[in-house]
């Protein structure tokens, strides 16, 4: 069940909740600031002592009263914060469960589809073939169709429904593959390994090479500002900062802050300029988007890393990565294979939920049930790799179509940062024990220091004659980390 | 001290004035909303239930705070 009426956040251990518990978790809230006003009322009462004894009397009155509100209100929070968490723990199940039954079908599918080729031809295969994505689509056209009568819009990109269903088919992909080759195991089925072989790492690395621009060119690196900043103090302010790609400044912003304990940064990555598959020189582009979620040095991620090399962040100083869209992806491949020394990771709507980091590196990823992006990277990861990515949800009212958005994500308005940032003090403002202990472990990026903020900008250099086309995949396996 | 003992007046200020900040502070306690909304489950039911009591005993608070600041 979805709780669709409520607009605030759900706040969730790991993966994705399909489950909306943020009114009950806002009423607990509630609840527990009224226990804590009632108890602090309780205990003036206990020391007031009128003289008079009708007025003790009442008084008393009073006080096992407010003692009796305050267990109240206490048990209906206890109650509703208990509820709260045995949905999570059922919706993960589900998820899970959404996940293994895809990723059998895919394979059923696969081996099925091999099966008719050998017997009855590759003709037969390929009108079977046809056929299931027939299927598939006849359904996705209804369900458009019904999501259309539901919300008086056609916006297939921004249903939950459908969003969902995209993850599932990516996460599956792989395993598909792996049936029509004989090669599925059941592990494969119960765990979803995007790096294992012929995994959907292995997939989006082929898909890149094949249809989009060719990584690998060589970077143009400008710092285009530089300039005093005081460090921000909530999660809100971080995706305040975050630079945008297209404005001549740049890419990529990077802060320093020079306190009695050292050197600590903070590095905002923006996400994706252009969509265009003949990107130029601009090398945050789709390309870049799938080989990050291919695992493969992407060249917004060496734009990043040569950013951070040329304002002097040190490997052994402390680095907080920020990031939007791409941004957060790059954010995420950064503190997986740069080589920093990473104090946290917050992206906002990145495809990242598949990639587990270090247990000693704290990650918030902020996501919308409405937007596309987040699901480009396939179902997010499960079991304890997952329940270490603290994730804020949130299903937006009116799926993000009622407030303005920036032109740049017009049709996509549930990836919009500026709701992001809305969704993020949202989360902050519940006063949650996760988002709290989250902001508590990146703490030392939060303290309101003065340093200096720069502004770096990356551009592709292209030759001038069409040389060999250069690519980033070398192979099936995931890149050495650096 | 015996019922009939005459009381301070200065303490007599003091507790009603102590009283009626308890009482305002008991009036200013907000509860949340006793439906939650698109949810329909026993956890929901229960949990309107308790607010819908809550705010109820919260009133029988708020005038035993004001018969006993009348009183003091």
């Amino acid at each position: 069940m979805t709780a669709r009426g409520g607009s605030g956040p759900s706040i969730s251990g790991g993966g994705t909740i399909a489950v909306d518990t943020s009114a009950m978790t806002a009423a607990a809230h509630g609840l527990r600031v009224a226990a804590d006003v009632l108890q602090e009322a309780r205990s003036g009462a206990a020391w007031c002592r009128p003289a008079r004894p009708e007025a003790r009397a009442r008084l008393d009155d009073a006080v096992a009263l407010l003692g009796r509100a305050v267990a109240d209100a206490e048990r209906a929070e206890a109650g509703l914060r208990i509820a709260a968490d045995r949905y999570g723990t059922v919706e993960h199940a589900v998820l899970d469960g959404q996940r293994m039954l895809a990723a059998g079908a895919a394979a059923l599918t696969g081996g099925v589809l091999r099966t008719v080729f050998f017997t009855a031809g590759p003709g037969a295969a390929v009108l079977l073939g046809a056929g299931l994505v027939d299927v598939a689509l006849v359904a996705g056209a209804a369900r458009t169709v019904q999501h259309s009568l539901e919300t008086g819009r056609l916006a297939p990109q921004s249903d939950p429904v459908l969003l969902r269903s995209l993850a599932l088919v990516i996460a599956s992909l792989d395993d598909g593959l792996r049936g029509a080759m004989l090669l599925e195991r059941p592990d494969h089925v119960l765990t979803d390994d995007p790096g294992a072989p012929i995994g959907s790492e292995g997939v989006a690395a082929v898909l890149a090479a094949l249809l989009l621009h060719p990584a690998g060119a060589d970077l143009r690196l400008e710092r285009t500002r530089r300039g005093a900043v005081t460090s921000p103090r909530s999660l809100a302010e971080l995706a305040d900062r975050l630079p945008d790609g297209g404005e001549p400044a740049g890419q990529v912003r990077i802060e320093r802050y020079d306190g009695a304990d050292g050197t600590r940064w903070i590095v905002y990555i923006a996400g994706t300029v252009t969509f265009e598959r003949d990107s130029g020189e601009e090398p945050f582009d789709l390309a870049s988007d799938v080989l990050g979620v291919a695992h493969r040095p992407s060249d917004s991620e060496r734009a990043v890393l040569a950013a951070m090399a040329e304002a002097g962040v040190d490997p052994d100083e402390p680095v907080l990565l920020v990031g939007h869209s791409q941004g957060a992806l790059d954010a995420v491949r950064v503190a997986e294979d740069g080589g920093y020394r990473v104090g946290g990771v917050v992206g906002f709507g990145g495809p990242t939920g598949q990639i587990p980091l270090p247990e000693e590196v704290p990650v918030l990823a902020v996501e919308h049930d409405e937007d596309l992006v987040p699901v480009l990277g396939g179902t997010a990861a499960s079991g304890a790799a997952g329940l270490r990515r603290l994730v804020v949800r949130r299903s937006l009212p009116d799926e993000g179509y009622g407030p303005a958005t920036s032109p740049a994500t017009a049709r996509f308005p549930a990836h919009d940062l500026g709701a992001y940032r809305r969704t993020t003090a949202a989360a902050e403002a519940t006063g949650d024990a996760r988002v709290e202990a989250f902001k508590g472990r990146i703490g030392p990026f939060l303290d309101g220091d003065r340093g200096t903020a720069t502004r770096w900008r990356a551009r592709r250099v292209l030759p001038v004659r069409p040389g060999p086309a250069r690519t980033a995949v070398g192979g099936s396996g995931p890149r050495p980390s650096r | 001290m015996l019922p009939t003992d005459p009381v301070p007046p200065a303490r007599s200020d003091q507790d009603r004035a102590e009283l009626a900040r308890l009482e305002g502070l008991v009036a200013g306690v907000l509860l949340p909303a006793p439906a939650l909304p698109g949810w329909q489950s026993l956890t929901a039911i229960e949990y309107g239930a308790a607010v819908v009591e809550l705010g109820a005993l919260l009133g029988t608070v708020r005038a035993a705070l004001a018969a006993a600041r009348e009183a003091a």
